[in-house]
């Protein structure tokens, strides 16, 4: 046997189960995507072209929905790399110190979302909201009914971001703080006698050499952000009238509500080409080797 | 430019790691010093103190008159070559040489022609728009001298620049500091382990070992008169053959070897005089010692042979004194050649002696030095 048939031999278990479990439900989807076809009775198909991706495309409760899940993802994963950052450049300053530090930081992370989801539920919900009753001891705010976090519909897509940051600045951090001990010292040290502050050091040798790291963090976080489920519907289950639905939960509205998996199918298919371009994108666009 | 002074400087980490002692010496303006030892001697300590990238635990530092103890690296006015370089990968090579100048505030049109000129000066004006990653080690070397020299400086501080390069590379790079650096002026200060390095480049060279200075002089004088043992044995290569000896009267008894110290060791060395059986360490250069059947002297042992490497111009010759044999102390010394315990002879390539042959060896006993084996002192 050659070396290249034992190497095809030795895939052969992965590559099954990947087509398996990957490659046959995306084209499923994808087909499905074609025809007008009932979740209930998924083999009675009616061949409609791009019809459900016009449907789709031209539908405004789609756009809205597609629109908050910009918002979301844009306002976690913002927050999330700020305090992730800074996190990481604080235990990169305490350096061997911050190993408990980094410990007690890490254990969101072994949250499930949707424990994370009932917890923040129960710190921001209506009047019983321990968040609330907090702010208004500290006399941020007069009452505890004067932000209504998860039923006032301008911020609610904001205020079930406050899990996602919470759950996962621990991951930014962790990663970003790999990503800092990775910098040779010599490099910071040089530009010290070059005669750069801190803020120029981080802004000149630093952040350019976390580019690599930064490019991990957006895409596997703002992928994860962009699909996020569970941690919104736990919360708020869409509401208020559909202001905190985000894309991924239209989809499953449609297609277990009412039933319609022809254009779910193409929903979800937009959504992964979206999702692949996006990809692509930061690929190229930051993790371009730098050493180049 | 300027003056760099160190006055008792002590470094401590943590609560026992005394790293420098009462380090004290001046550096001339516009010197070129070389701070050498074995690993872990202090030396790139002292040097990264003088960056300030290390604090002093006590004494007192000055550049050019100004003390310097709690200054920011960033306000010392010193350039740094690290060992690796530490380029920035990300930048140009003309970003690199520019990062100085542009922290400085540095007007755009000054900054291009200083960068121009360096890169003219180090011949790196082809490679200017390449990143470092591009770059053969010697031309990113040459960078970082670059990044060095076009702040103009108080003050180079090198550390082990040129360890990361191949010997030839390095011998090379070695002429074109050095004349770098005279043709600047610049103070500078130059780590390095290697003690070729120190004698060939330095204005002066500061020996050190386990975080004391044990010399500071001109190479020539370190070589001529070294204070101690560690010194003798640290300074030329092959290192200088140390065993113990006894000194009687004008006889100098080596094992079962003895010969006579001409008068003019004792006007050189007044306290040697009128030694009775005195125990002395004595060193002797290999390049003191030749076979005495083709350059015959009044003082010759007798040692057998154990190695000859024929280099041409001369033969390294490993002979077995039977004398005991004196370890200087450098840590990193593992023999340079043969099995370290050995006396290495440089003998004239006429020498026809083979390992396993009884050599009569001929010593120039007026370079011979000799050493307190209590203080391992050198005798004056």
């Amino acid at each position: 046997m050659t070396e290249r048939r034992f190497v095809y031999l030795m895939l052969a278990p992965a590559a099954l189960f990947l087509g398996l479990l990957v490659a046959y439900p995306v084209g499923l989807l994808v087909f499905n995507s074609f025809f007008t076809v009932e979740t209930i009775t998924p083999d009675v198909r009616e061949w409609v072209g791009f019809e459900n991706y016009i449907d789709a495309l031209t539908s405004s409760r789609i756009a809205d929905s597609a629109w908050r899940t910009v918002k979301y993802s844009v306002f976690a994963l913002g927050f999330e790399l700020i305090f992730g950052f800074c996190a990481a450049l604080l235990f990169s300053a305490i350096a061997e110190k911050s190993r408990w530090h980094r410990t007690i930081f890490a254990l969101p992370l072994m949250v499930p979302p949707i424990v994370a989801g009932l917890l923040w539920r129960f710190l921001l919900v209506g009047q019983i909201g321990i968040l609330n009753y907090g702010l208004a001891a500290i006399g941020l705010i007069d009452d505890p009914g004067d932000i209504r976090w998860l039923s006032d519909a301008d911020i609610v897509i904001y205020s079930v971001a406050f899990a996602d940051i919470w759950l996962t600045t621990s991951f930014v951090a962790l990663v970003a703080y790999a990503g800092l001990t990775n910098i040779p010292r010599d490099l910071i040290e040089a530009a010290r006698v070059d005669g750069a502050n801190a803020l120029k050091r981080f802004w000149h040798v630093t952040l350019p050499l976390l580019r690599p790291v930064i490019a991990v963090i957006i895409i596997v976080r703002g992928v994860d952000a962009a699909k996020t489920f569970d941690l919104i519907w736990i919360q708020t289950q869409g509401g208020p009238r559909n202001q905190s639905e985000v894309f991924s939960m239209n989809i499953y509205q449609r297609m277990v509500r009412f039933g319609d998996l022809g254009e779910a199918s193409a929903s979800a298919t937009l959504f992964l080409i979206v999702m692949l371009v996006l990809a692509g994108i930061a690929y190229w666009k930051i993790w371009r080797p730098s050493h180049d | 430019m300027a003056e760099i002074s160190l006055n008792n400087i002590n470094k401590v980490y943590g609560d026992d790691f005394h790293a420098i002692h009462d380090l004290s010496f001046d550096i001339r303006d516009g010197e070129f010093m070389v701070f050498v030892g074995p690993s872990g001697c202090g030396k790139s300590t002292a040097l990264r103190m003088v960056a300030g990238l290390e604090t002093i635990t006590s004494g007192t530092l000055t550049v050019g008159g100004r003390v310097v103890n709690e200054v920011d690296p960033k306000d010392r006015d010193v350039a740094m070559v690290f060992q690796s370089y530490a380029l920035y990968p990300h930048k140009s090579v003309r970003e690199n040489i520019a990062f100085p100048l542009l922290m400085a505030k540095v007007p755009k049109p000054e900054i291009d022609r200083r960068v121009e000129e360096a890169a003219e000066i180090l011949e790196l004006t082809a490679h200017l728009d390449r990143k470092p990653g591009k770059l053969s080690g010697g031309q990113r070397q040459r960078v970082a001298m670059g990044r060095a020299i076009v702040r103009q400086p108080a003050a180079f501080l090198m550390d082990e620049p040129l360890s990361n390069l191949d010997a030839k590379l390095r011998v090379q790079m070695r002429a074109e500091i050095a004349s770098l650096q005279r043709r600047l002026g610049v103070t500078t200060i130059y780590v390095t382990h290697d003690q070729v390095e120190a004698m060939t480049m330095g204005d002066r060279v500061a020996v050190m070992k386990a975080g004391r200075l044990q010399q500071v002089d001109t190479p020539q004088a370190l070589y001529n008169r070294p204070d101690n043992v560690f010194v003798a044995a640290f300074i030329g290569s092959p290192s200088m053959n140390l065993y113990e000896a006894e000194l009687d009267g004008r006889t100098l008894t080596l094992g079962t070897n003895s010969f006579d110290i001409p008068d003019a060791v004792f006007e050189k060395r007044p306290s040697l005089a009128g030694a009775q059986k005195r125990p002395v360490i004595v060193g002797i250069r290999p390049e003191h010692m030749d076979d005495a059947d083709v350059r015959p002297a009044s003082a010759q042992i007798r040692a057998r042979v154990t190695l000859v490497e024929a280099l041409g111009a001369e033969s390294m010759v490993h002979l077995a004194i039977d004398a005991p044999w004196v370890d200087a102390g450098d840590p990193d010394a593992v023999g340079e050649i043969g099995d370290g315990k050995a006396a290495v002879a440089r003998f004239s390539p006429k020498s026809g002696v083979a390992a396993g042959d009884t050599a009569t060896v001929a010593i120039e006993a007026e370079e011979l030095h000799f050493f307190d084996p209590e203080t391992r002192l050198s005798i004056w």
